[in-house]
Formats: structure tokens, sequence, C-alpha cells
């Protein structure tokens, strides 16, 4: 994933939010998006299957 | 002086509750202009109480356990009267809080006094305290470094002195990180156990409030004293109040050392305490759960995107109006896929369950608490396992698997660091099994008795 498959990627999120990013404020948004993506990689690779649920548990 | 001897001294009347705020006043105007404790002194309101204090004990009543006892206060929690920043510039303009957070009312109807409301990462989202408004919170072990945070207003100012107890709030360390690196005990208890009320979120998923002070009784003390259900609390679980004060004896707790994830990525004096601890306490079975960086992963970008979404409007308006170390990563965190965050809410499950298997083979597991001792203001990047990584994300490396999934954990601070080969604090995470705090305290009173843990005592400032 490069710098500008992020950037593309914030802008177009940023949009479908409404969210104003700024150009100064893009590399953060970019180095905070690498983050994630390497966060992402870690969770993606944990084998679950289709039974196990999301750890909040909502009670009525 | 420790809160249970101020407490008594009051009480038996050697003291008035009046002279000890008079006293801790004086004290923080002399000396928190060089730490940025605190970011409101609550003279007025501090005054009133010690003075109510001391009318009841003249009147014969029992102001409770904590009377007199000077309180800071991390400036998320609500205090009645004035706006709670929560360490930011956007809320200067809030409407001042209705009444206090749940905690702070527990602690004030055990007599404590409210001193000041204290710095902290805005938003809670950091563990350095590197505030952009209110200027960055040093340690009072030495005032070039951070103090840690995001609690880090209330964790040095009671390390330096300036209040016998404080208290915080933990999602992914805050408690336990400027606790460990002030040299000082921290208490992050089970998820659910403290009301919430009050304090203003972060990751709601992970948020926790607890207890900070100097010695391990006065940790006890305060943390009994913010028990209590409050309905109005959605996160709390119906649970009694289970007291730890005066808690002493091992017998038949099993203790394990955290290895695999927990020998990498620190540096070898932050990690010694660990094995310092476990010859104490007679551990030898080393324990390596799954998932634990898979844990931690998910609850960075659970914590991501909650706090972005909680933040949002803010962002959308006036986005430079947040500090600069916080705002690129609230806007990027309004960004991720769906499917990131509903994987990490199933893969925090997962690891939980890893988790749990710990402790078929233990009661208490001891673990690494920091991965360094305290950098220097505004340090970016360190090197560990010869790699170079963002300092201040990974000084939350071995506490965030753990708030990830709620487990008891607390800061343990080495008395004297140079058994750990440091100048400077150093110390150990116990964790037990959920609601089981009461174990932590034993471990820690074993480790404070054989003298091995307690609060080193900063140079004076």
């Amino acid at each position: 994933m490069t710098d500008e498959d992020l950037e593309a990627h914030a802008r177009a999120t940023a949009a479908l939010l409404g969210l104003p990013i700024a150009p100064h404020q893009m590399p953060g948004v970019i180095a905070g998006l690498k983050v994630a993506v390497a966060a992402a990689a870690l969770i993606e690779r944990v084998p679950l299957t289709e039974a196990e649920e999301a750890a909040p548990v909502f009670r009525a | 002086m420790n809160a249970a001897r101020t407490a008594a001294a009051i009480r038996a009347g050697t003291t008035t509750a009046v002279a000890v705020v008079e006293a801790t006043l004086a004290d923080i105007a002399a000396r928190d202009g060089a730490l940025t404790c605190f970011t409101a002194v609550t003279a007025d309101r501090a005054r009133a109480e010690a003075a109510a204090v001391d009318a009841a004990i003249a009147a014969g009543r029992d102001p409770g356990p904590l009377a007199g006892v000077p309180l800071a206060v991390k400036n998320l929690f609500d205090l009645e009267g004035l706006p709670t920043l929560a360490g930011s510039k956007i809320r200067r303009d809030a409407a001042p809080a209705m009444q206090d957070a749940f905690a702070v009312q527990r602690l004030r109807a055990a007599g404590a006094v409210v001193i000041g409301a204290t710095n902290m990462d805005e938003f809670a989202f950091g563990f350095s305290t590197e505030n952009a408004h209110a200027g960055p919170t040093r340690n009072p072990h030495d005032p070039a470094r951070i103090a840690g945070g995001s609690s880090g207003g209330s964790a040095a100012a009671v390390a330096a002195g300036l209040t016998p107890i404080g208290i915080g709030s933990d999602t992914n360390g805050s408690i336990r990180v400027p606790a460990g690196l002030c040299g000082i005990w921290g208490l992050k208890p089970t998820y659910g156990r403290l009301s919430r009320r009050g304090a203003h979120l972060f990751a709601g998923s992970f948020d926790h409030v607890g207890p900070f002070a100097r010695s391990l009784d006065d940790l006890a003390l305060v943390h009994d004293a913010m028990q209590g259900e409050d309905p109005a609390d959605p996160a709390q679980a119906p649970r009694a109040i289970e007291p730890v004060s005066g808690l002493r004896g091992l017998g038949g707790i099993r203790f394990g050392i955290a290895a695999g994830y927990f020998e990498r990525g620190g540096h070898a004096e932050a990690l010694a305490p660990v094995g310092l601890a476990a010859a104490v306490l007679g551990a030898t079975t080393r324990i390596a759960p799954d998932l634990v960086a898979e844990g931690r992963a998910a609850a960075m970008l659970i914590t991501l995107a909650e706090g972005a979404n909680l933040h949002l409007p803010s962002l959308r308006r006036r986005a430079d109006d947040f500090d600069p170390l916080t705002r690129d990563r609230f806007l990027a965190g309004a960004l991720l896929p769906a499917h990131w965050i509903t994987q990490a809410q199933r893969v925090r499950a997962a690891w939980a369950r890893a988790a749990s298997r710990i402790f078929d083979m233990c009661d208490v597991l001891v673990a690494p608490l920091l991965p360094c001792v305290a950098p220097p203001i505004g340090t970016a990047v360190m090197e560990v396992d010869g790699a170079t990584v963002a300092a201040r994300p990974h000084l939350g490396v071995y506490t965030q698997p753990f708030s990830a999934i709620g487990l008891p954990a607390m800061a343990v601070p080495l008395a004297d660091p140079a058994r750990a080969g440091a100048t400077l604090p150093v110390g150990l995470q116990l964790v037990a099994p959920p609601w089981r705090e009461d174990l932590l305290f034993r471990a820690a009173a074993a480790l404070a008795d054989a003298g091995l843990a307690g609060c080193p005592t900063p140079p004076p400032s």
C-alpha cells in the first residue's frame, strides 16, 4: 500500500463522511493509516470460525 | 505523609483538614510551576471541603477513612462548577459540570478533599502527557523527562508528594504507564468494577477508572472508597463491593512469569523487575500466551475507531484546535474499514479466551510494565531489539493487551531502581483473572514486605 493509495482512500472516505482534511493534515493522516494497516494485518491472520462472536455483548 | 496517616492525624485532632489543605495549596503554588501536574487548582472548594471535615469531627461525626486527604483528579472526571477539559482546547468553552463524577462523589463521601484537576494527553489519547495546550507534565524524578500518560498529571502529583493520592483513567495503559514512569502504585481494576459516570469517554470498550498512591495501603483505601453500585453506568457489572484493604498472605496463590511476547520489545533495565519479583514470589512457571500481539492490534484499531467516532463532530468543524499529537490519529481513525473493527472485536474475544488459559496455570501473572524508563520530553522514536519504533505508542506495549480484555492489573514500583540496573523508576505489572483484585493486593503486599516494591523518592524540587 503506497502513500498515494492511502491518500486516495483517505480522500474518498473523508468525502463520504463529510470530514474535511486539510493538506497540512494529510501526512499525519497517512502515517496514522499506516499504523492501522499494520495492526489490521495482524488481526487478519487470526483464523476465526463463523461461530466466533465479537467481544461486546448487548444485554437487553 | 501518606493518606492513611494524614486521615488518622486529622481524625485524632493532632492536625486539621484545613491545615493540611493550606499546606498542600502552598506546596502546589511553590512547586507545580516546574512540573505542570495541575491545570486547575480548586482552592476555594478545597478549603470549604476541609472546613466541613473539621466541622464534622468537632461535631463527633466520622468524616470517613480519607478524612481531609488531598486528592488530585484527572481532568476528565467532572468536577462540579468546572468545565471538564479532558486536556483539550476545544472544551474550554464547554458548560461547567453540573455535578461531580461518580468516583469523585464516592471519594468525597469518604472524606477526601478535591485539590485540583490534573494535566493529561488530550482526550486521553496518548501515553506521554506532552499536552500542547497546557505544556508537558514533567517527571518528578527528572524534569527533562515525561511523566507518562495519559493520566500524567495525577501520577506526577502523587510521585512529587503534592498529594498522597490521585485518580485517573486507563484505556490502554493510561494509569499503569505514568505510575510506572513516575515510580508509584497504580491500579486498573477489572472492566466494569468501578463506575465511569462523569468520566469523559475515550474508547468505551476499554475505558476504566482507578487510583494512584505512594503506598499500597493507600491504593487499597482509594480503590475501596471508589467501589459502589451506580445504575447510571451502563458498563458497570452487578457486583458487590469487595474490599481489598488489609489483605495479606500468599497462601495457595500460584504465580506465572509472562514469557514470549512479554520478553521482547523492552530494554533490559525495564524488564529486569519481572525476574526480581518472580524470585520473591517463588514463581518459576513461564507462560507464553497466544494472540497477545493480535489482541494489542485489535485494541489499537478499536481505540482509533471509537475515539474518532466520539470526536467526529469536532473533527469536522475545528480539527486544527486539536493537539497536533492527537489530531491526525483521530482523523485517521475515522477512515477505517468497518470490517477491521468487527474483526478486531472478534479477535479481542479470541484473545480473551487465550488469556483465560493463562489462569489454568497460575493465579497471578508477573509481567513487565514498561519497555523503558521515562524518555526525554519530545522523544519520537526509540530503539528496541535493534529496531527503531515510534516511542509514544510503544510505551503501552505491555499494558494494552490486558486493558483490551478488562483484566485487573496493577503497576508495582521498584523501591530501588538500581536493583534493576536503572537510575530512574522501573516497575512490573501484576495481572489476575477478572474480579480478583484481591490476589493483586496480596501479591503486591508480599513484594512490599520483602522490600522489593515501594516508591523511590524523587530528588527535591
